[in-house]
């Protein structure tokens, strides 16, 4: 329902990272309704492929898979894969966005993820999540953890050349990557789908497919047609293995009575005669010779084509629907007329191409000259016609290489001469067949036009020749012309005519023919002018190939099919849509040479007819089967199809597209990393040992291609050295981007910490430029791997890598700090790629209409980060700018607020909350339990045996049903689950599958849906416990699952309903702090429709923006302030406190009482939530003279200055200012980055370079922090002459007054000291934690970091949460930050504000403690031990534990020495009875 | 595609053995390579570190006398100066005015400028050679020495990936030789300090011999004669010096499609080469055993 004054409450989110799925779920839990579109096939982003988080070493997927699940589990988040945005039309609180869906080919509410279909899956390809260090096969789930946790396949844009390039549509790439799996009877299965004859096709074929193939382009075509011999070869070889049936097509499914008569026994009849068969039809073929075969037979050589190999596979064909008649041919024994009487519904005519073209020259009837099919008819039958020691065959085609290789062959032949009129490059033959004949002794006459036989008594002596001055005319057609003065001759008593054949079809009339005697029949439909008469192959065709002639008899099969049916066949139809042919997938594959095939040697060869490739063996046709590039992506094999139990798999999806209304749209589609090889000296792609960060986080990864283990990419060796060569694209305005891409110092950081863990004697450098360990704790992050891992930080950007011969070892060329050049081997060197925008995301700005910056990133302002340049589309994470994980985070909790804000009016409009049936209550009924024992297809079901496990169920006290299911978890169970508990009146549900994890809330929603408490449900994990840790011992895994799956139901019968409490909730926040993020977040609240008290503790609002006057990018920043206050006063929802302070704060989320002491008195305030805004200050300092000279200020006077009046005149034109930074930072006192100072002194440095541009500027730093794009001022600070002199740790300036001011500094590039004489000298003294931060956080019962700061819940993934729920913190008070990162702070404390200040009621849990008030002692134990403060003490001095807080982790009943606590669903009682169960003590009370 | 021929001084001193084998070759494919008249130094000496309208003057005199086709050219020193004048003089007008005035004619930085490699590639073809090889060079390891100057600075030369180049490996590939995969064909041997700095040159032009060797190069071949001069010429100091043998022969790339194209060690120069390739080849079979005459030296196909 849509309401037109009122904004629409939903949103659609673009990019399913971290950042898209924070902005989600804030966005749910708020009440506006969720689409979560993402390009790729699960959500996650890249933090899923993560190894761990700095500086936490948390395992990221750990952190972030519970956030996955409960996206996917929400309600009110539609999450949309494969999907992108086509337009977005409408304005801001109203839009229309077209997406377009992709195709999966899987259903998602159908598959289970049980993985069989990847497991039968012949198609292996690189694995995009892995960057191409592991494999993935084409149908897959790309991590483990993904949600949605369903399969989906890969197919390329169009067909496989090699399928596409087979006339008769054989699943090339299909049987081909089976065979490189070794499955070869599949492989055999898939080509015998298109084609009747594998083993005759795999010797002769032309291999059309061959020229097609992408491989080709690399190194040579992949020897298909090799490899389908083998599998016919292989198959038949081990025939015994496998059922009769298994060799033959199956059984038609119905019969049919018309009857088709086929003329002609060769391919193309035999393939119609094959499919009609199948079809149902009852076949007749005529052949006119006494044995089938046709062209196979009499026109191919023994040597290539064992004649028992054909009469098998034409056995194979035959069958009980098939009649032969052979002997019979047309115009001699029997009429097309006649086999219309004889009852036949339909005639196809495959006769062949059977007639020898002649020459036409004097001699050519003499008894020796042979036409050269007639010779081929007399040989390969088995005869040995008489012909005399010298032959000559006139000829260059592949028949004429037949006849002079069989005539090689006959016993008496000497010497095979071969005359042709082509050059030898113009030979029609086919290049192996001339390569082989010459091989065998026939000696080559190019050029050469016959002119007469000559004959000397009646008996062949020669031929004689004039020169062939050229065969084909420009136009390429044949037209030979000849020099009748160049004559010659070669001496022959044999002439074999090989010229060509064509078609006698005469006694077809009245079928009309055409030229060359061939029959004329419609391309597509193979009709003839006469109705009910089809003709294909060579008849049609003329002389052409085995394929060709089988594709015939199939389009032959489908015409008379239709016709029969009196359907008109549509010609083309359904094929033109698949004419796309799809691309080389890896034209950077990896060369490997074909695999040869084995041939008898050449003097083996000319003595008999034996055949003379020997074929593959296994370990070949494995070998070069692999050799396949998979053009295709999915093969189209559609083994995945057939082993899918739920039936979840649809080869034929296509795309669809979807309008969907949204009010505002969030872009958070993340980054791509630059490519590594855009710095070509390092080798990536070429050299092994060199791997991108990304590759190396991959690597690092339990769930990697290498399962965690470092090693050698080149060898699978060990690594022990590995170097990290940081900025690789970032920071180079050259060849990469002009930006610092934010994170990679502390991700190569972490790697090296992380590879220490798993190689203890590792030794680490890292090549970098500064260390931008500017965040949180970053910097103690970074002294802990120099300190205590020995982790070298080298500063210095190699020039080159090299790879060492031999070794494959990687050798880094670099300047070392004290100048000399050093070459240093590694075992691993990763290169620190930086972060794009993916290249999709430039279209998608263009259709969203929104700016992009310079370097293609979404364009914002400092001043609203999260706006995008179209109103109502907001922006958040990388595709802003480069950052990391918490600030991507907190800037998309901010955008969410940013469009809570604008949709306010919209709220909870779109969503939808479940209602279920009453409860019943069974307190007083006996426990009634069902047990539900899972399959999960195979995962269980193939190592525990779950039907023993349901024996034992139903063996067990109070259980009333237990059964087992293929997957419980599916749509159909739980339906079929709500049925039993109905129909058994079930009081209690135990499931026996996966994790409750990910699985049990669907269960409790399946009991709440049937009217019983979520809490009387009981599930254990069988899957990951039993079948997959024991997976070797199927008995004791199985007795495991037993024992579990009774102490479920053991507990299960103790189970107690559990009442959900619901609290009403106070919509009101409490603000503190009136600076930026207090006026932020206050009005972020505020206009989200929420009341707000915001209190400072001065007389004016504005804190330390107040001494902000410019900043890099803007120079209204006081416009901006005034603008800011002017709102918060003016809002009619915000009530501001000046010269206040909370002194009292108590109660819990939801309803929290604080205390503000004013100038008037107390005052006390109900409140929902508190954000701590309370900011912090410019740290003090009495070094380098400040305080003590005058000529000493901090950045802070500085921009005071030259923002009001500039530099006093005093100084000059050309004053010398020096500019110390991280003055009282970055020490043992103060072991944090101020991350702020050092743009704050480029800024400093530019506004004063622009004032007095002869001023000398220096700057004195360890690192310059320049991070993301204010990278690029940093570099317009060095064009604008500005001095940046960089100093080492311990070496820190001196400075003395001698003279005016002196400072000492040893520059760390040149090792010499330098004395400075500043006339100005400004101290970079950075940012300190609010002095009352300690008194505020014991009010607020909260903690501070070790620097003072508060301490957010979790630094990756609750950036601006406190560990009290309800609490939330932003701005200078979590730590040092810019303007723009505090306002997406406070807008994300806002968003998280709403997530409960929207909610209709708090909700309490179930599974909360309990304190028995008569055991409690009041020792307070839980009281300290409790994390979250939940328990407390009453009036009545016992513990009461508040519902709202407790998180049910149990702890304080653990701690309790009076066992005075319960934790509710884990109560002692259901613990020991299934302990009891366990332990299989009987006499279990029930 | 018409071209005049700029050989430059090294191909007429120092370097006979390219010119010997370049002609060689394009006789061989037909390539029609007339020399231009009257050419001056290429400023790639002194000139273009010391005088920088010199450095540009000097190449722009030579490129306005091609008159309007296409500058073939086989030292990669000239093949730079020439590439950077016609870039300096096309992107900065007043280089262009200087210039003019210096030559008294204006010359707009329009003459095309091709190495002798991509004439082959393009006007030959691949594929032509591997269809005109006689003598397979079967067996022999060759490592691709690209040398600097032929490929940097990459956005002016604009002639193959700066850093691992590959046209040389695809010729060498098509004679039927074996390019090696090694990771020093762009190193620098040292040519600018070749006179001045020997100490320093021979330490690098050892780094690339050692490198080559251990590489599993039977031969090293170039198409730079700067490069081929510092590391055939001063080879034996090198051995001297860091006491160990390379004895690598190093052959200009037109040398080695020579052979392959069955033209005999004399037509192509071979004989001037300090580190003699005959036994190399000969071990390989591309040339007769020394002391089979030089009618027999060339292995014909079978």
């Amino acid at each position: 329902m849509y309401q037109d004054d009122l904004p629409t409450g939903a949103v659609l989110v673009y990019g399913a990272g971290i950042a898209g799925i924070q902005a989600s779920l804030d966005l749910a839990e708020a009440g506006f309704k969720v689409y979560l579109v993402e390009r790729s096939a699960a959500i996650g982003g890249r933090m899923s492929q993560l190894d761990k988080t700095f500086p936490t070493g948390d395992c990221a997927t750990c952190i972030l898979s519970p956030k996955l699940v409960e996206c996917g589990r929400n309600k009110n988040i539609e999450i949309i894969t494969l999907a992108d945005i086509e337009s977005v039309s409408g304005e801001a609180g109203r839009f229309e966005v077209r997406i377009k869906k992709n195709p999966r080919y899987v259903d998602l509410r159908k598959c289970n993820a049980c993985g069989d279909c990847a497991e039968v899956c012949p198609v292996s390809l690189p694995s995009e999540f892995d960057r191409g260090l592991g494999q993935r096969k084409a149908i897959f789930r790309p991590f483990p953890q993904a949600i949605p946790n369903v399969y989906g396949i890969s197919k390329a844009q169009g067909t496989a050349p090699c399928k596409q390039a087979c006339p008769a549509e054989v699943n090339v790439q299909g049987y081909v990557a089976l065979t490189g799996q070794g499955r070869f009877k599949e492989a055999y299965d898939v080509i015998r789908e298109r084609c009747p004859l594998p083993a005759v096709c795999g010797r002769i074929c032309q291999h059309p497919c061959e020229a097609q193939c992408n491989r080709g382009d690399v190194d040579e075509p992949v020897a298909i047609r090799d490899l389908k011999r083998f599998a016919a070869d292989w198959v038949y070889t081990n025939r015994d293995q496998f059922a009769e049936q298994a060799l033959v097509s199956p059984p038609p499914e119905q019969t049919r009575e018309e009857r088709v008569a086929i003329i002609g026994g060769g391919p193309a009849g035999l393939t119609a005669a094959h499919d009609l068969s199948q079809m149902g039809y009852g076949v007749t073929i005529f052949e006119a010779m006494p044995f089938l075969g046709g062209m196979l037979r009499l026109g191919v050589p023994e040597y290539r084509l064992p004649r028992d190999v054909l009469d098998y596979e034409i056995d194979q064909l035959l069958n009980d629907r098939i009649e032969v008649k052979l002997n019979q041919r047309i115009g001699r024994d029997l009429t097309l007329d006649g086999l219309r009487s004889q009852g036949y519904a339909a005639t196809f005519i495959a006769c062949g191409a059977w007639t020898s073209r002649r020459l036409n020259i004097p001699g050519e009837d003499a008894k020796d000259v042979w036409p050269g099919l007639g010779f081929l008819h007399e040989v390969n039958p088995g005869a040995r016609p008489q012909v005399g020691p010298k032959v000559l065959v006139i000829g260059g085609g592949d028949v004429a290489m037949d006849v002079a290789r069989c005539a090689r062959r006959l016993p008496g032949v000497e010497k095979v001469d071969l005359a042709c009129l082509e050059r030898r490059e113009e030979m029609p033959a086919h290049a192996w067949e001339a390569v082989e004949a010459l091989e065998e002794g026939v000696a080559f006459h190019n050029s050469l036009g016959p002119t007469e036989i000559l004959i000397e008594n009646g008996k062949v002596t020669g031929v004689a020749f004039r020169a062939c001055t050229r065969v084909f005319d420009e136009a390429g057609r044949f037209s030979p012309q000849f020099d009748d003065l160049q004559v010659s001759s070669l001496a022959a008593d044999t002439v074999i005519v090989a010229i060509g054949q064509g078609v006698d079809a005469v006694s077809m009339s009245p079928v009309v023919t055409g030229p060359g005697g061939r029959i004329v029949a419609g391309p597509e439909t193979l009709a003839t002018n006469v109705p009910g008469i089809f003709a294909g192959g060579d008849a049609v065709l003329g002389p052409a190939s085995a394929i060709d002639a089988i594709a015939h008899g199939h389009r032959a099969a489908e015409a008379i099919h239709d016709y029969l049916r009196g359907e008109i066949s549509q010609p083309g139809a359904g094929t033109a849509a698949e004419t796309k042919v799809a691309p080389n997938p890896n034209p950077s594959a990896r060369k490997q040479a074909r695999t040869p095939m084995p041939q008898a040697p050449v003097e083996a060869r000319r003595r008999d007819m034996r055949e003379i490739d020997l074929g593959y063996s296994e370990k070949d046709a494995i070998a070069e089967a692999r050799r396949c590039l998979n053009c295709g992506l999915c093969s189209d094999c559609r083994l995945c199809e057939k082993v899918c139990a739920p039936g979840a798999i649809f080869h034929d999806m296509q795309p669809e597209t979807e309008v969907l209304r949204v009010g505002a749209v969030i872009l958070t589609p993340g980054s791509e990393e630059l490519e590594p090889s855009i710095r070509g000296e390092y080798g990536h792609g070429r050299y092994a040992n060199v791997v991108s960060s990304i590759q190396f986080e991959r690597m690092l990864s339990a769930s990697g291609p290498t399962e965690g283990k470092v090693q050698r990419p080149s060898d699978g060796g060990p690594v022990r050295r590995i170097a990290f060569l940081q900025c690789v694209g970032s920071r180079d305005s050259a060849r990469g981007n002009g930006y610092c891409s934010s994170i990679c110092c502390m991700s190569a950081t972490k790697e090296a910490l992380v590879a220490i863990e798993h190689i203890p004697d590792a030794e680490i450098a890292i090549f970098c430029i500064d260390i931008r360990a500017f965040g949180k704790e970053f910097d103690r992050y970074v002294g802990r791997a120099k300190a205590e891992h020995g982790v070298r930080y080298i500063r210095a950007v190699p020039s080159r890598v090299v790879e060492m011969p031999g070794t494959k070892s990687p050798r880094v060329r670099y300047f070392d700090e004290r100048g000399e050049e050093r070459q240093e081997e590694f075992d691993l060197v990763v290169l620190s790629v930086g972060v794009k925008p993916g290249a999709s995301v430039a279209q998608l700005a263009e259709r969203l209409g929104t700016r992009r910056n310079p370097f293609g990133f979404c364009e914002t302002d400092r001043l609203a980060p999260m706006a995008s340049s179209r109103p109502g589309v907001f922006v958040a994470g990388v595709f802003q700018e480069p950052k990391d994980i918490p600030e991507s985070v907190a800037q998309a909790s901010g955008a969410a607020a940013s469009a809570m804000e604008l949709l306010a009016g919209g709220r909870g409009m779109m969503t939808r909350r479940h209602e279920y049936p009453r409860e019943r209550d069974v307190t007083d009924e006996e426990p009634r339990v069902g047990v539900f024992i899972c399959h999960c297809g195979h995962n269980i079901a193939s190592v525990v045996d779950v039907d023993a496990v349901k024996r034992e169920a139903v063996g067990l006290p109070n259980v009333v049903v237990a059964e087992t299911n293929l997957y419980t978890c599916s749509d159909t169970t739980q339906d079929h689950i709500r049925d039993i508990i109905r129909k058994n009146r079930l009081n209690r549900v135990v499931v026996a599958s996966c994790s409750p994890r990910t699985h049990e809330m669907l269960f409790q929603e399946t009991l709440r849906e049937s009217g019983l408490n979520p809490y009387l449900f009981s599930m254990t994990n069988i899957r990951d416990q039993c079948s997959w840790v024991h997976r070797d011992d199927p008995a004791q895994a199985t007795q495991k699952a037993c024992d579990l799956m009774r102490m479920a139901v053991g507990r299960a019968r103790w189970l107690r309903s559990l009442e959900m409490r619901r609290a009403p909730i106070t919509r009101a926040a409490l603000v503190l702090g009136g600076g930026l993020a207090g006026m932020t977040a206050a009005l972020s609240v505020a206009d989200q429709g929420f009341d707000v008290h915001l209190v400072e503790k001065e007389a004016e609002l504005g804190g330390n923006l107040r001494s902000i006057h410019y900043t890099l990018e803007r120079t209204d920043i006081q416009e901006f302030a005034a603008d800011l206050i002017g709102r918060v006063k003016a809002h009619p929802r915000i009530t501001t406190y000046m010269s206040s302070q909370v002194v009292e704060h108590s109660g819990h989320v939801g309803n929290f009482t604080s205390e503000i002491q004013g100038p008037s008195g107390a005052k006390t305030v109900r409140h929902g939530v508190t954000i701590i805004a309370t900011g912090a200050v410019e740290r003090p300092t009495e070094e380098h003279l400040r305080g003590r000279h005058e000529r000493v200020s901090t950045q802070r006077e500085l921009e005071a200055q030259l923002a009001s009046g500039g530099l006093p005149p005093d100084l000059g034109e050309s004053p010398t200012i020096v500019m110390m930074q991280c003055v009282g930072s970055r020490n043992e006192d103060a072991p944090y980055c101020s991350r702020v100072c050092c743009a704050e002194a480029v800024k400093n440095a530019l506004a004063l370079k622009a004032q007095r541009p002869q001023a000398r500027v220096i700057v004195l730093a360890k690192d310059i922090r320049t991070y993301g794009f204010r990278e690029t001022y940093f570099q317009k600070a060095r064009e604008a002459g500005v001095l940046f002199i960089r100093y080492t740790e311990g070496q820190e300036p001196q400075t003395s007054e001698d003279q005016g001011l002196a400072v000492r500094v040893t520059d760390a590039g040149t090792r010499r000291e330098l004395l400075l004489r500043p006339d100005l000298l400004v101290l970079s003294t950075g940012i300190a934690p609010a002095p009352d931060n300690r008194a505020l956080s014991g009010v607020l019962r909260t903690s501070l970091t070790a620097d003072g700061f508060f301490l957010e819940a979790h630094p990756k993934l609750r950036p601006v949460d406190l560990a009290s729920e309800g609490v939330f913190v932003c701005g200078l008070a979590h730590s040092p930050r810019f303007m723009d990162e505090t306002i997406a702070q406070a807008q994300a404390a806002a968003g998280r504000a709403a997530t409960i200040l929207a909610r209709p009621y708090l909700e309490i849990g179930g599974q909360v403690a309990r304190v028995d008030p008569l055991k409690c002692t009041a020792c307070m134990t839980c009281v300290k031990v409790c994390p979250y403060g939940a328990p407390t003490m009453n009036g009545r001095h016992k513990v009461e534990i508040q519902g709202a807080k407790c998180m049910g982790c149990g702890s304080c009943v653990a701690a309790c020495p009076a066992r005075a606590i319960q934790l509710q669903h884990q109560e002692n009682r259901q613990l020991v009875a299934a302990l009891d169960e366990l332990l299989a003590v009987p006499g279990v009370p029930t | 595609m018409s071209y005049v021929f700029y050989p430059g001084c090294s191909l007429d001193s120092t370097a006979k053995g390219y010119r010997l084998s370049t002609e060689a070759v394009a006789r061989a494919f037909r390539l029609d390579l007339p020399e231009l008249p009257d050419w001056t130094c290429c400023g790639s000496t002194a000139a273009h570190q010391s005088n920088s309208l010199l450095s540009l003057a000097l190449p722009a005199k030579n490129l306005l006398a091609a008159s309007g086709k296409t500058m073939a050219v086989c030292c990669a020193a000239c093949y730079s100066r020439l590439k950077v004048a016609n870039h300096q003089i096309t992107n900065a007008p007043e280089a262009r005015g200087q210039v003019a005035s210096a030559l008294g004619a204006d010359y707009d930085g329009s003459t095309p400028v091709k190495h002798l490699l991509e004439i082959i590639r393009d006007d030959v073809g691949l594929d032509e050679i591997a269809k005109r090889v006689t003598v397979p060079l079967t067996g022999l390891r060759v490592a691709c020495y690209y040398g600097c100057l032929l490929v940097r600075p990459p956005g002016v030369m604009q002639f193959d990936d700066p850093e691992n180049p590959t046209l040389l490996d695809r010729v060498v590939a098509a004679a039927g030789a074996e390019p090696i995969e090694w990771p020093y064909k762009t190193e620098c041997c040292g040519a600018s300090h070749s006179i001045t700095k020997s100490e320093i040159v021979e330490r690098l032009s050892r780094d690339i011999l050692a490198m080559a060797r251990d590489s599993g190069a039977d031969c090293i071949v170039t198409p730079c004669p700067l490069c081929q001069l510092n590391l055939d010429l001063r080879q034996r100091d090198i051995e001297a010096r860091f006491g160990e043998r390379l004895g690598l022969p190093i052959l200009y790339f037109t040398q080695l499609l020579g052979l392959a194209l069955g033209l005999t060690p004399k037509e192509l120069g071979l004989g001037s080469l300090i580190v003699d390739a005959m036994p190399t080849l000969a071990r390989k079979g591309i040339v007769a055993r020394p002391g089979f005459g030089a009618a027999a030296s060339v292995r014909a196909r079978g």
